[in-house]
């Protein structure tokens, strides 16, 4: 596995530089506070690879993946595409390299079209057909491509399961033919055992197409799977970001260590033989976060300078990079 | 190791919904036995019945559906023919249940403190200070800080695992013989899962009290069951001792199951087994094993017949023809 960090500009697909995205929340009669969802964030993903995203809900994943898309205006930062800042500008021609497939198949997917016009919806706003039989071959290879029967052509998202709907899903975001696609959490509605099989799809996807996906998830087992490299995330910040079998063999920063160790192993044995760490309290809220660190009321470690200073994101092996101030 | 005594039977349990276009079996006839003390697995995916054969066991079952046929024997006494006066007496007093999501279980309008009150006047004597003092220990039971002041809060201003933590402590307030447990941590983070996990392991151990978890996540049950059964289609296709389905597993559809969840340990390059195909329309249920269309090794008979619920070694059962293959072939 690649672990160099000499970024060749070439190789990089995708560079997010201090990205923040803030919502102003209403918290009195007139006073306002904003709530950091993502709070000055920086990585680069290159061509190619999968990048995971991991964290518990409020850490600002999800929102992280809809900023770089512009389906949130970011507050600030920078988003490069292809070397390319995508601020500013019209997202329609980005629209055809960047794509999503969402977490709720039940709820991405409109109740009254059918799937050959869920599928065929953006390349009807691209025009990327000439003709209505080119648009219908596209559409027939697509379903073929992730594994829908030709006979499903004109039936509604009703009559499909869970792991048929996330495959229309997909077939959606693959329609433009993009390059890049933000996965927002595509299994973790999904029975155990169709899990799987999309995730397989996924990675032959990215095989045969050369994609790049920003792969977000809770489920570290699966995002640890799929992934090249992958960052965690912490009320908005990323606290580290290494390559995958790294981030596993050696996590550093204690909020990795804690999530990992929360794992459940489907093995007896091995669960109950492993050290637990015991973990402390909740995530703060959002609204409200701790001065300095973020992760300092529930670290075991705990230094005086982890309540004045948020620590920096700081690469302390080659490609390993951890925000902790106690290391 | 105690004596084991037996709390609850569940034979030959039949669950059915009806509407528009007919009967869906929910669940077709099931048997098992826990044992006091005993944690039982019931592992499965959405639409195996795992939930619907355990709401069976406090009367819960929706309006549209029916319990066509069975028995549930709680300490000898048959719950299915129940008075409406027996069941309200049964339930959150001796057995008590929580469920998947905390946020919707508890009442917005009404403190904490409150919505715990009401079960405790409804189930025991105690006066109001003994109430109130009995409150303030269950919240620390499930490690809730400050709990005098916690008490006087809404649910709103509780986290989904701090919810988790009142409805557990609300199940808790009678001191049931068994805990009805339907995903309890689905909803919650890793790090919350692993912290309610723990809990109901201390309190299990605590009060020695039964324990039905309803899970899909294998990893979940790997930790805290000691029996474990694998529900697929509405029926029972595997069960026994928790290392014995985890090591020694018969039944195809739980191998599959194991071996389609990634392992964090394993290597990053292999790739993942998934089973094939989609879960059955339980409304267009065919004749034979409801998994052999998945089935890698389905043979002939597979399709024509249901494979019965064989014994492998005590308490060790599964209900595939591959078992049975000699036999068949004769």
């Amino acid at each position: 596995m690649e672990t160099n960090t000499n970024r060749d500009q070439q190789d990089i697909l995708l560079e997010v530089k201090n990205l923040k995205k803030y919502f102003p929340i209403r918290t009195g009669f007139v006073k306002k506070t904003d709530l950091k969802a993502v709070d000055d964030v920086s990585f680069f993903i290159r061509k190619g690879e999968t990048l995971g995203i991991v964290g518990e809900s409020g850490c600002g994943k999800t929102t992280l993946g809809r900023t770089i898309l512009r389906l949130e205006e970011p507050t600030s930062g920078d988003i490069r595409y292809d070397g390319e800042t995508i601020i500013g500008k019209d997202m329609k021609p980005y629209r055809n390299h960047m794509q999503i497939v969402f977490q709720d198949p039940y709820a991405s997917l409109d109740p009254r079209k059918t799937v050959s016009d869920i599928i065929g919806e953006a390349m009807d706003i691209q025009k990327l057909y000439a003709s209505k039989a080119e648009r219908r071959e596209k559409i027939l290879n697509l379903m073929n491509l992730v594994g829908l029967n030709r006979e499903f052509y004109n039936r509604f998202p009703h009559e499909f399961s869970g792991g048929q709907r996330q495959r229309i899903g997909i077939a959606r975001a693959l329609a433009v033919d993009p390059g890049f696609i933000v996965c927002d959490e595509p299994v973790s509605a999904l029975d155990v055992s169709i899990q799987a099989q999309i995730i397989n799809m996924l990675e032959e996807l990215q095989e045969t197409r050369q994609l790049t996906y920003l792969f977000i998830a809770h489920d570290l087992a699966i995002v640890k799977h799929i992934s090249n490299r992958i960052g965690v995330m912490y009320l908005g910040h990323m606290v580290e970001l290494t390559t995958s079998a790294e981030l596993y063999k050696n996590p550093l920063h204690p909020y990795t260590q804690m999530l990992l160790s929360a794992i459940p192993i489907a093995d007896p044995d091995r669960s109950e033989s492993r050290e637990r760490i015991r973990l402390e309290g909740e995530i703060p809220s959002p609204l409200n976060p701790p001065s300095g660190c973020p992760f300092r009321t529930r670290c075991p470690r705990g230094a005086q300078c982890c309540a004045e200073q948020m620590p920096e994101l700081k690469e302390v092996e080659q490609g390993h990079y951890v925000a902790c101030h106690v290391l | 190791m105690k004596q084991k005594e037996v709390l609850l039977e569940v034979k030959d349990l039949s669950v059915s919904f009806f509407n528009k276009t007919g009967e869906v079996q929910a669940v077709r006839g099931i048997n098992y036995t826990l044992h006091k003390g005993e944690v039982l697995g019931i592992v499965g995916e959405s639409g195996s019945g795992k939930s619907v054969s355990s709401h069976a066991i406090l009367r819960l079952t929706p309006d549209s559906g029916k319990v066509k046929s069975g028995e549930i024997l709680f300490e000898g006494k048959d719950i299915l023919k129940m008075s409406k006066k027996e069941i309200r007496e049964l339930r959150g007093n001796r057995i008590a249940m929580i469920f998947q999501d905390p946020m919707t279980s508890l009442d917005p309008l009404f403190t904490v403190e409150y919505q715990m009150n009401e079960s405790l006047k409804k189930h025991t004597n105690l006066d109001a200070a003994a109430r109130k003092k009995r409150i303030i220990e269950l919240l620390e039971m499930v490690g809730i800080n400050q709990p005098e002041r916690r008490a006087k809060q809404y649910p709103y201003e509780f986290s989904g695992g701090m919810r988790q933590r009142v409805m557990i402590a609300i199940a808790l307030s009678c001191d049931p013989q068994l805990l009805i447990a339907d995903e309890p941590t689905t909803a919650l983070d890793v790090t919350i899962q692993a912290q309610i996990i723990d809990l109901l392991k201390e309190l299990k151990d605590k009060l020695g009290m039964a324990i039905i978890f309803i899970t899909h996540d294998l990893g979940v049950v790997s930790d805290i069951c000691d029996k474990i059964i694998v529900m697929y289609a509405g029926k029972i296709v595997e069960s026994g001792e928790k290392r014995r389905i985890f090591y020694q597993q018969q039944h195809p559809y739980t191998k599959g199951l194991l071996a389609s969840v990634p392992d964090v340990d394993s290597d990053v390059s292999e790739k993942l087994k998934p089973i094939k195909g989609n879960p059955p329309d339980m409304s267009t249920l065919k004749p034979g094993c409801a998994f052999a269309p998945r089935c890698n090794c389905a043979m002939q008979i597979c399709v024509r017949e249901e494979p019965p619920l064989m014994e492998m070694e005590e308490e060790h059962e599964a209900a595939c023809w591959e078992l049975l293959k000699d036999e068949v072939n004769k």
